[in-house]
């Protein structure tokens, strides 16, 4: 593909130990080197060893600049062969032959020599990727001057970073600022805290590295990450500025109580919700607000709205801990008496502690039950609860019933217009045959699309793939949450807090610190031309030959992160800083157009063609195991180092990702004689584990691509197979190659090409 | 729909009777599962734990259940939250003795280690009255100890009638209100197969014939014996039940010997047969005391720590016995001095013991003996061998 700019002088090493000189016949590996490709090679019975890499070394002094390592898996070791400046390939001899398939057998050796001609045509068609480098400028956006957005600020400027902070009100400090007091954080977790975000308000003000911005919003951003152009208006000048990576802090509201109309909300004064409660212990009184006395009995109904399907399905996972400290105002504050009604009490962790505390105070009264109804009575309200714990349905009469009600996302209420927009446009692309119907329907979805409309975005990103981060469910940012808290689908863009999942006061300022270092070492990252999470380091990105693209859209529409804009012809405009490199471009276009310089279709490709099918069937059919090197290839790792054997006649290909998989893989094998591949990569759905959020659930939808391809060979679409495999799960490795191998050779015959 | 209106003053009261920790349970109902003695249907102690801290007084006074634990400590030494189910009870049940005690204001001197004072007074001032009229107290001489030639015989022996009348009208009436309180208990009549080849449903077997049914399984102990943790507990009990019991007998002996044979002081050899039973009793009782005692104070954690009532209850006993013992001793050796000023304060002690056996720990055994009662009735409580025949 690109030129050859230096020319190639090659070295194959083989450790033997670790068992691989006892497994293989080594001599028989040189002669495969040496006769096919005519690489030289070397052998060393500890090649991790200072000797071992003194030899490398060595010959990289006397011009060898193209490497290939036969040894360990490139999971591990991945520093001792770490030799900057030249081509390194490393083959894995030890775990995914050795360790996992018969020593001294013939199919074992015959497996070594197929991944070290693959390995050699893999270094022939790599080249050392040149970094994308541009000036960038080292400095963080924050929108949101909460107690997220302001611990973020001073972590980020701590550091050594310029901050730009961007606040809608007028005044720093969000809700935090606005409370009473906040749950305990610390041993013995059993007072609830003074809130300290005077202090922290203080300290960014005085902080010459943090500017900010209140009464302001973000207009819009442009450009890449470490190029970002910001707009930022504020009383009605706007003003640009230049950021290099962005953490979100947006941060939440109330869920609107008025829709929680069976608890009495909106139809009597004296139910309000946990916000007003915390707003009137701030204001110094709790009282009752149709008659201003002093509330004496307080109810709290604890999931007001919350774990319920027709409001907010989730858990908000601190209402508990806020109805715990609300309690101890009704005692304290007034001398009262507080009820409690929840569905389960939830308090993670240390915050037990407090539960507890709250607990032993004797004017404190809690049952699990369920809320029947809420009423007005002469004296006060009257509450009854059913399914309690005190064996029979109970009515309290109280003054003040307090609604326990949960957070919402800020992004939430923007999704929800982006996707009435959406549907908006499709349906005027419709429009015409359809008009005359359902005028009715229409004039109320107008109104609700018009209270929709005045909610502004946050980020008001310029991105063909849309203005705001992308969310998962119930309108949190998306964040691959089981392994990486802040990353978003936005590359150099980080969330934190509640925007991204419900919690409290300590989780946030955690959060925020968490994503102030992501931001922070983004823009290292990216000032060196490197990827971020989760290829941190990586230099290579994916070049476009554009003058052969047909401007289909795929990979604009592909691409998981947002890194592809479009010019008005539909021809991609690729954004290297916005890229992960995670190849889903790469998988996605039929014109093959898109190319890493060390990873790109005719590697795969040239590998594929270069492992030997033997024509006859008796010596074995040959398959393919396209192979993700997130989790999946980690996994067979695992499955080796527990000595766990797998079907030898399958050959392992690593890829970036499933979503990187080109179809035209599947037409150069099968139409080579390869009897079948299987695709393994991660989980989707709703709780996906993949890398890079949609990878492997492009390549399941490219399996119909795939059983064209097929069909048009005259080929029985058993031989292809995606399947998804959590790393937890690398037991079932063995099951599933051999349940594979055994369909194929027992229900569908060898591939009929072999030999052509 | 029950209106629900907590007494915290209630909940306070129980927290200093000896149920300090009963704010801590979060109902998982451990308790109700490990106990040995709780029904399946309806268990115990979890819910009473929660009326506990809801302040549900009229609930938990007229819970039977209360009385149906043994005080095993099961439950307090498998809760999760230190929430001491088993010592919870104990005070509920403590607090029984002076809701049903008649009259209140002296059940109410029971409640708090402050009134002691007066509960000591009260004895003192009586025993000053009684000496004060005239032939009660007389003059003795000579080198031996006679009690009877200190204070007239037939005049305790009427004072002592005169107490006994009135701790039998007091409990009787306790007993009534507390038979009807419980009575009037929302818990619901189990139905329970009993009779001929399990056709039969029937719910009661009348008042008598549970009686007799609750009196054979007091005799056993058979609830008791049914305790896992503290298994030493049923024959520490046991110990200080028959220990009562022969004491009693051993009493009625005395006195036959004193009206029917005319014996004048009694001051029966060691081998005499009513002594003989005397001194059995009193070593069961000693025993079992202090066997029990001796658990509570080295394994509070495990055997439950006493209350206030508890160690008024147990200390009067000791007392009365340590000054009988310390009497029978002076007696013999001829003490004078020491054996009159002994007898007084004995009597003192005795009077706390039994004028204040309907107010004090001492009364468990008749409200419990009703609870069960009410329980087999309602068919609550069923052995399960008479379930089974
Ligand atoms: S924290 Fe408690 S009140 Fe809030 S949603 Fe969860 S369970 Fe319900
Ligand atoms: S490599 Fe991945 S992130 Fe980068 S442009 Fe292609 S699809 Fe987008
Ligand atoms: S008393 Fe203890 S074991 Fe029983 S329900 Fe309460 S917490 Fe659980
Ligand atoms: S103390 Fe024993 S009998 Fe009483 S509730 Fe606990 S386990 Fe049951």
């Amino acid at each position: 593909m690109a030129e050859e700019s230096v020319e190639k002088n090659y070295m194959l090493y083989i450790c033997t130990g670790c068992d691989i000189g006892d497994s293989l016949d080594i001599e028989k590996l040189k002669e495969v080197a040496d006769e096919d490709f005519s690489v030289e090679s070397k052998t060393h019975e500890f090649l991790c060893s200072a000797e071992g890499v003194e030899l490398i070394k060595k010959d990289i002094e006397e011009g060898v600049n193209t490497i290939i390592i036969a040894a360990c898996s490139p999971r591990v070791n991945y520093d001792t062969f770490n030799f900057p400046d030249i081509i390194v390939e490393r083959v894995n001899l030890r775990e995914h032959v050795v360790w996992s398939h018969k020593p001294n057998d013939e199919k074992t050796q015959q497996l070594a020599e197929d991944y070290i001609r693959m390995g050699i045509v893999k270094a022939q068609k790599m080249e050392l990727p040149e970094p994308y480098k541009e000036e960038i400028t080292k400095s963080v956006l924050i929108i949101g001057g909460g107690i997220t957005g302001l611990t973020a600020a001073l972590e980020a400027a701590n550091t050594g970073y310029d901050v730009v902070l961007v606040e809608k009100e007028a005044e720093l400090g969000g809700w935090v600022k606005k409370f009473a007091k906040l749950t305990p954080s610390t041993p013995p977790f059993r007072d609830p805290r003074e809130p300290d975000v005077d202090e922290k308000i203080k300290q960014v003000m005085e902080n010459d590295r943090i500017k900010v911005f209140t009464s302001a919003r973000v207009e819009s951003i442009s450009g890449q990450p470490g190029l970002f152009d910001v707009v930022i208006s504020q009383n009605g000048t706007k003003e640009e500025v230049k950021i290099g990576s962005i953490v979100v802090a947006a941060g939440w509201e109330p869920y609107d109580a008025t829709k929680l109309e069976n608890l009495g909300y909106g139809k009597y004064p004296d139910v309000i919700t946990n916000v007003q409660m915390e707003e009137m212990a701030a204001d110094g009184k709790i009282v009752v607000p149709s008659t201003g006395k002093e509330a004496k009995k307080v109810a709290f109904i604890q999931c007001a709205g919350q774990r319920d399907p027709e409001h907010l399905p989730y858990c908000s996972s601190i209402c508990c801990m806020v109805s715990l400290k609300q309690a101890l105002y009704v005692r304290e504050m007034n001398d009262g008496q507080a009820f409690i009604f929840y569905k389960d009490m939830r308090t993670p962790g240390e915050y037990e502690d407090f539960y507890k505390r709250v607990q032993e105070d004797p004017g404190i009264f809690l049952t699990k039950g369920e809320i029947k109804s809420i009423s007005k009575t002469e004296n006060g309200m009257l509450v009854e609860v059913t399914d309690t714990l005190l064996g029979e349905d109970i009515e309290v009469e109280v003054d003040l019933v307090v609604l326990a009600t949960g957070m919402v996302p800020r992004l939430k209420k923007i999704a929800e217009r982006l996707a009435k927009e959406e549907e908006a446009e499709g349906e005027e692309a419709k429009e015409g045959e359809e008009k005359a119907e359902a005028t009715e329907t229409e004039t109320e979805g107008e109104a609700v699309s018009e209270a929709l409309e005045e909610i502004e975005g946050i980020l008001n990103l310029t991105y063909r793939k849309g203005p705001e981060l992308p969310e998962l469910k119930y309108g949190f940012a998306d964040s691959n949450f089981i392994c990486f808290p802040y990353e978003t689908q936005r590359t150099a863009i980080y969330a934190a807090g509640p925007i991204r999942q419900p919690m409290g006061v300590a989780e946030s300022e955690d959060d925020a610190t968490g994503a102030a270092l992501k931001a922070v070492q983004a823009l290292e990252l990216i000032s060196k031309g490197a990827a971020t999470f989760p290829r941190v380091g990586d230099l290579s990105y994916p070049e476009f030959f554009l003058q052969r693209c047909t401007q289909c859209k795929r990979c604009t529409e592909e691409c998981p992160f947002g890194a592809l804009d479009e010019d008005e012809k539909g021809t991609p405009k690729p954004n290297p800083n916005r890229c992960r490199r995670c190849g889903v471009c790469m998988g996605a276009c039929p014109e093959r157009i898109v190319s890493f310089k060390n990873y790109n279709v005719d590697m795969i490709g040239s590998m594929v063609k270069t492992i030997y099918v033997p024509e006859d069937e008796e010596e074995g059919l040959r398959f393919l195991a396209f192979v993700c090197e997130n989790d999946a290839y980690p996994a067979f790792d695992m499955a080796a180092l527990n000595r766990m054997e797998w079907h030898p006649d399958v050959r392992i290909i690593p890829v970036r990702c499933l979503g990187s998989f080109n179809v035209v893989w599947i037409a150069d094998a099968l139409s080579r004689g390869i009897d079948g591949a299987i695709l393994i990569g991660c989980k989707y759905g709703d709780d996906y584990q993949c890398h890079f959020i949609k990878g492997s659930e492009l390549a399941n939808r490219r399996m119909e691509n795939v059983q064209e391809t097929l069909e048009r060979l005259a080929l029985e679409p058993e031989r292809v197979k995606v399947v998804q495999l959590p790393i937890s799960e690398f037991d079932r490795i063995p099951e599933i190659i051999n349940e594979f191998v055994e369909e194929i050779e027992e229900n569908i015959g060898p591939n009929p090409y072999k030999g052509f | 729909m029950v209106r629900i209106e907590p007494d915290i003053r209630f909940v306070k009261d129980l927290m200093k009777m000896g149920g300090g920790d009963l704010k801590k349970c979060f109902q998982c109902a451990t308790c109700s599962v490990i106990c040995p003695q709780s029904p399946d249907e309806n268990p115990f102690p979890r819910k009473e734990m929660i009326w506990a801290q809801w302040g549900l007084k009229d609930k938990l006074l007229r819970d039977p259940d209360i009385y149906l634990c043994h005080q095993c400590n099961d439950c307090s030494i498998n809760c999760p939250r230190g929430a001491k189910p088993g010592e919870v009870l104990n005070a509920i049940r403590n607090y029984t003795f002076y809701e049903y005690s008649t009259p209140k204001f002296i059940g109410k001197l029971f409640t708090s280690p402050a009134y002691f004072p007066i509960l000591i007074a009260i004895p003192i001032i009586l025993l000053y009255a009684f000496l004060q009229i005239p032939g009660v107290l007389l003059s003795p001489e000579g080198e031996h100890v006679v009690y009877g030639n200190f204070i007239n015989h037939l005049a305790i022996e009427v004072a002592g009638m005169l107490v006994g009348a009135y701790v039998i009208v007091v409990a009787l009436l306790s007993f009534y209100k507390y038979w009807k309180a419980v009575g009037m208990s929302s818990g619901p009549v189990f139905e329970v197969e009993r009779g001929v080849e399990g056709k039969t449903t029937m719910v009661s077997g009348g008042f008598w014939y549970e009686f007799w049914n609750a009196l054979k399984d007091i005799l056993r102990h058979t609830k008791f014996s049914e305790c896992a943790e503290n298994r030493y507990r049923y024959l520490a009990h046991l110990g200080v039940f028959y220990g009562f019991i022969l004491l009693g007998i051993s009493t009625l002996g005395a006195v036959a010997y004193m009206y029917l044979f005319g014996v004048k002081e009694l001051a029966l050899p060691l081998y005499d047969p009513v002594k003989i039973l005397g001194n059995i009793g009193f070593l069961l009782l000693f025993g079992g005391m202090s066997w029990i005692v001796y658990r509570r104070l080295s394994a509070s954690g495990t055997a439950g720590k006493p209350s206030y009532q508890d160690w008024f209850f147990i200390t009067d006993l000791y007392l009365v016995a340590i000054t009988g013992i310390l009497m029978e001793a002076s007696r013999l050796a001829g003490a004078t001095d020491i054996a009159y000023p002994l007898y007084l304060v004995h009597l003192v002690l005795v009077f706390m013991l039994l004028a204040y056996a309907p107010y004090s720990k001492f009364a468990h055994l008749m409200y419990r003996g009703l609870a069960y009662m009410w329980a087999k009735k309602t068919g609550r409580l069923v052995g399960a061998k008479e379930a089974s025949e």
